[in-house]
């Protein structure tokens, strides 16, 4: 608890914000995607270093306690700042193409890298603030330059997905607002005025706090984070906006602004269990994890889109981490807080591997899709890779950590929530073996020349399909801890 | 508040000060929109001389008519004359008071009405037939406005005796919420009522909108004239009432001839200046369409209603 | 006793403002009425400040007159000064005016009545203004599911949050300042995308109705 990372949070922060306004200023091509790659790569240096230093002091804060994070946030910090970075290099393929095409002109592409770098910046601002007011703000923030974000193409179909997203996600952070504002009054009469939005003094003072007002101050948080989160039912604008999105910004979406959502949920979820035990928001959790699962389930079975189709999936898999969080114990948390990782890997990988295949067959449809393996033969592989990571296949991590939270079902008891999870994974596995295979193999519709769109395009995922495989088998040291950590953090001990 | 003979005797001038006055305040209304529509209009006696005119002619009555036709100005006439006796005007109470209240009040305005829109099926012409469904619709449309108006009002005043309600309302120093939302209520509830635009526009023989001068269409001569009359009573009686509920400011507490006279001056002067207001309003609405007649009267349930919760808030 | 009566007729106020918000079609109507409500929520924040003697409320209440009442409104104005009369209006909501209007006196009681359900602490400021920001946070979120228009979503959105900084400052006086700042902020640029983004809807579709706006669905 020393003062020394008030300069480093300080840097971290503005790293995206001076690279944002030098792309404002600068506007050439090379020159902005080459700073916004350079400052996504600081970001994940700054950040590695940032997780180490809470892995060996457990906790940090800077400005008395305006910032402050620890092992859980380590857990949407790392993967803003790795899917943030590998972002960064395939949008110079994937927008660049664009911008090639003419699809974007000069000034949509000044302003995609504004965007990217804002969208950065605020998905920080989450993790790192312990005010729940700051972090609700960054939340409302990470929406509306999302919303830029996604209306930069000019059609009607992403000028629809925008609007609903817009809408959506701000009526329901109103409601995250109204129960945020709830647990501020119950904690305003413990503590000073300035403290009583600090995340951690609601904490130390979670035994006092009025149970009837959190109870309700939950319910609100859980409608209104839940929203962003994309939990069914509240989930309507994520499919389209995950889809209409370009495709790097889908991956920031699903791989790592769905985190941000959750992570806030696990916050609350934190306070409400440590003032009166797991059991009311933890029972909340599980039920619309189920919930967001089986709505998934048969979307995904009956999928067209293949962006959809991942959307879709990422409304699972937050079902599933909501599950974890819910069903809690060590074990659960831990697989939930490894789900997110896996999850922030496994995803990209997906949406980059799809946004490739959009690119060259010049459509979004499954139906459309055929015989990747024969045209791109690279990115077919990782698109499997990525695929059979996603829906739990062995040895890949979603595996372990799938089984880690059905495991600590069993162990307290949860036998009609793990039955449905267990009937809805076995429905999302077939429907999308099914689409997978349809899309990768068989022979495609019409003639197409044989390649790859380029070196920039690959090398992200072939990071990442290396990462999925990795965490599949090996967990590093310090990650390991940190789990520990978050795990015991959350489980309140 | 006995009854005594003074107290009669006042109450008796507070009728009579309704029942004379009446036309003028139409008179008022009539050249305040004169002018506001850059007319000059004619004299704010007009309405006398017409009336005085009508008596003098002959009345010209449909043979298909029944005693309906003929009996209704008078029921009429009688029935809001009644009404008149139990407003307070410029003391705080009606020695009436002690036979009814507001909800008198409000039947023997039912009563008038009641047979005014028989008297328009009576005659049989297409236009009376009209007017008198429009203006039952309407009616039955402000009945649950004006009921839980005057709910509201009998709430937060004490009672639907309406010399209690004037005099509470002279005494309460401060301005409760539900009065305002009661006021805003019975303030669309008053145009309804008296026929005034949005909802009827009462300068015109001409429209087939109209409402209430199409159930009057076929009366000349005496019978119009008590009609006119009996229209202009019920108008200053609403407009009494109102501005005594809700601006109860100038009203005589005492017995005193002094006293009483400024209480008078102060009343012809607050409905002038509600009439004139009503007039404004008059110049710059249009006439609403009949079928969104409703969402007036709708916003006046609203307005009660909350006018009532704020009462409960306390 | 005085002291509560203002705060009651001020509640009374901003009540009528909303509902002039709900009576009607046109969107310079529901702007002015959206402006009005704004005035007065500020000398709601304002009395509060004077009442608890808190300076940073001042400031709050300053915002709010510049920000909701100034500049959102001037942003609106800007962007559908271009539109055409009957794209400005709201021709066929989902429930009707005159419903809309009942349903929204029904709204307002609700909200006294749950209000009344939680135990919280009985002072004049809370127990005045909680209601009444409760039902503009419902009367906002009514609005914005009954209206087809994009506009009317987007002063819905204006009421809702007018109730959220109403309930703000009435339970806890205020969130603190960064905090309030942060979320004018969020709000302001929340409008201005709003706004980009009605304009193309209109330059797209022709028309404001986000019946328009459906063709992204899983059949």
């Amino acid at each position: 608890m020393n003062g020394n990372f008030d300069y480093f949070v300080i840097s971290l922060l503005l790293t995206p914000v001076i690279s944002g306004v030098l792309v404002t200023v600068l506007r050439k091509k090379r020159t902005i995607e080459v700073i916004t790659a350079t400052s996504m790569g600081l970001v994940l240096i700054q950040c590695l270093f940032l997780v180490y230093e809470i892995s060996s002091k457990k906790s940090i804060s800077a400005f008395g306690e305006f910032f402050y994070a620890d092992a859980v946030s380590a857990f949407v910090i790392l993967p803003i700042a790795g899917v943030g970075f590998i972002t960064s290099l395939y949008s110079i393929n994937y927008i660049g193409r664009q911008y090639d095409t003419g699809v974007l002109d000069q000034k949509r592409l000044v302003r995609y890298y504004q965007g990217f770098n804002a969208f950065i910046f605020t998905m920080l601002l989450v993790p790192l603030s312990n005010n729940i007011g700051i972090m609700w703000v960054a939340i409302e923030a990470t929406t509306l330059v999302s919303v830029l974000l996604i209306m930069l193409y000019v059609k009607e179909s992403a000028i629809e997905a925008s609007w609903k997203y817009l809408i959506v996600a701000t009526v329901g952070l109103s409601f995250a607002l109204f129960g945020i504002i709830l647990f501020n009054y119950a904690n305003i009469g413990s503590t000073s005025p300035d403290d009583a939005t600090n995340w951690t003094s609601l904490l130390r003072n979670a035994k006092s706090l009025d149970p009837n007002i959190i109870k309700i101050a939950f319910v609100f948080v859980l409608v209104g984070l839940g929203t962003k989160a994309g939990l069914a039912p509240m989930h309507t604008w994520l499919p389209d906006a995950h889809s209409e999105a370009p495709t790097p910004v889908s991956a920031l979406l699903s791989g790592v602004l769905l985190n941000c959502a959750i992570y806030g949920i696990i916050r609350f979820h934190m306070i409400s269990s440590a003032g009166m035990g797991s059991g009311f928001s933890g029972e909340l959790l599980i039920i619309l994890g189920v919930i967001s699962m089986g709505i998934a389930a048969v979307s995904i079975y009956f999928q067209k889109d293949m962006k959809r189709l991942l959307a879709f999936s990422s409304i699972e898999h937050m079902g599933i981490i909501s599950v974890a969080i819910g069903f809690g114990g060590f074990l659960g948390i831990y697989g939930g807080m490894l789900h997110m990782i896996n999850h922030s890997v496994a995803k990209p990988l997906m949406f980059f591997a799809s946004g490739t295949i959009s690119q060259k067959y010049e459509t979004k449809a499954i139906s459309k899709i055929r015989g990747i393996i024969k045209t791109m033969p690279l990115t077919g592989a990782l698109f499997l890779i990525g695929g059979l990571a996603i829906i739990g296949l062995p040895p890949f991590g979603i595996f372990l950590s799938e089984f880690f939270v059905l495991s600590s079902g069993f162990d307290n008891g949860q036998f009609v929530a793990i039955l449905f999870m267990l009937v809805f994974l076995v429905v999302i596995f077939a429907g999308f073996i099914k689409h997978l295979v349809s899309m990768i193999f068989g022979t495609p519709e019409k003639e197409m020349k044989k390649g790859e769109l380029g070196k920039l395009s690959i090398i992200p995922m072939i990071i990442l399909g290396v990462l999925t495989i990795v965490l599949g088998i090996y967990l590093p040291d310090h990650l390991k801890e940190l789990t520990n950590d978050a795990s015991r953090i959350i489980g309140g001990k | 508040m006995t009854l005594d003979l003074i107290s009669v005797a006042i109450g008796i001038i507070q009728t009579l000060v309704l029942v004379v006055l009446a036309p003028l305040l139409t008179g008022i209304m009539r050249k305040t929109k004169a002018r506001t529509q850059k007319r000059i209009g004619s004299s704010i006696l007009q309405p006398y001389y017409d009336m005085i005119k009508l008596m003098k002619k002959d009345e010209v009555v449909s043979e298909s008519s029944s005693w309906i036709f003929r009996a209704s100005p008078w029921i009429n006439f009688v029935s809001v004359v009644a009404a008149a006796c139990f407003v307070p005007v410029m003391i705080f109470y009606s020695p009436f008071g002690l036979a009814g209240d507001l909800l008198v009040v409000i039947g023997l305005f039912g009563l008038g009405r009641f047979f005014t829109l028989l008297a328009g099926l009576d005659v049989a012409s297409s236009f009376g037939g009209l007017g008198s469904s429009r203006e039952m619709m309407v009616s039955a449309l402000i009945e649950p406005a004006l009921f839980i108006t005057v709910f509201a009002l009998s709430l937060t005043l004490g009672g639907t005796n309406l010399s209690t309600m004037v005099e509470s309302a002279t005494h309460s120093t401060v301005l409760a919420p539900s009065i305002i939302f009661a006021a805003i209520s019975l303030f669309i509830i008053i145009l309804a009522e008296t026929g005034r635009l949005p909802f009827d526009n009462p300068a015109t023989h001409l429209e087939l909108t109209m409402m209430h001068e199409a159930t009057i269409l076929e009366y000349s001569g005496k019978g119009l004239a008590l009609v006119e009359w009996s229209q202009s009573i019920k108008q200053i009686v609403l407009f009494g009432l109102f501005v005594n509920l809700f601006v109860p400011f100038g009203i005589s507490t005492a017995e005193s001839f002094a006293i009483l006279g400024i209480g008078l001056m102060f009343f012809v002067a607050k409905t002038a200046f509600l009439s004139i207001f009503i007039a404004f309003i008059e110049t710059k609405v249009a006439k609403w369409r009949l079928f969104r007649v409703p969402d007036l009267i709708s916003m006046a349930v609203a307005s009660s209603i909350i006018g009532v919760i704020f009462f409960y808030l306390k | 006793m005085a002291d509560n009566n203002v705060l009651q007729i001020s509640a009374a106020v901003l009540l009528i403002a909303t509902f002039a918000v709900v009576s009607r079609r046109g969107f310079m109507d529901w702007l002015n009425a959206y402006r009005y409500q704004s005035i007065v929520l500020a000398a709601i924040t304002a009395l509060i400040a004077s009442i608890t003697g808190i300076w940073e409320i001042y400031i709050a209440a300053g915002l709010t007159l510049l920000i909701k009442a100034i500049i959102i409104p001037k942003i609106l104005l800007r962007i559908t000064g271009k539109l055409t009369l009957e794209v400005r209006t709201e021709i066929s909501p989902y429930i009707s005016i005159r419903a809309s209007v009942l349903i929204s006196a029904m709204l307002v009681a609700l909200s006294y009545f749950l209000t009344q359900q939680i135990s919280i602490k009985t002072d004049s400021i809370v127990s005045t203004f909680l209601p009444v920001s409760v039902s503009l946070f419902l009367i906002g979120l009514f609005v914005m599911v009954v209206r087809k228009k994009a506009l009317s979503q987007v002063v819905g959105l204006l009421i809702l949050e007018n109730g959220l900084f109403l309930f703000a400052t009435a339970l806890t006086h205020g969130l603190s300042l960064v905090i309030e700042i942060g979320i004018f902020v969020d709000i302001l640029v929340g409008i201005i995308i709003s706004a980009i983004l009605m304009s193309r809807i209109n330059y797209t579709f022709d028309s404001l109705s986000v019946e328009n706006l459906e063709s992204l669905r899983d059949d």
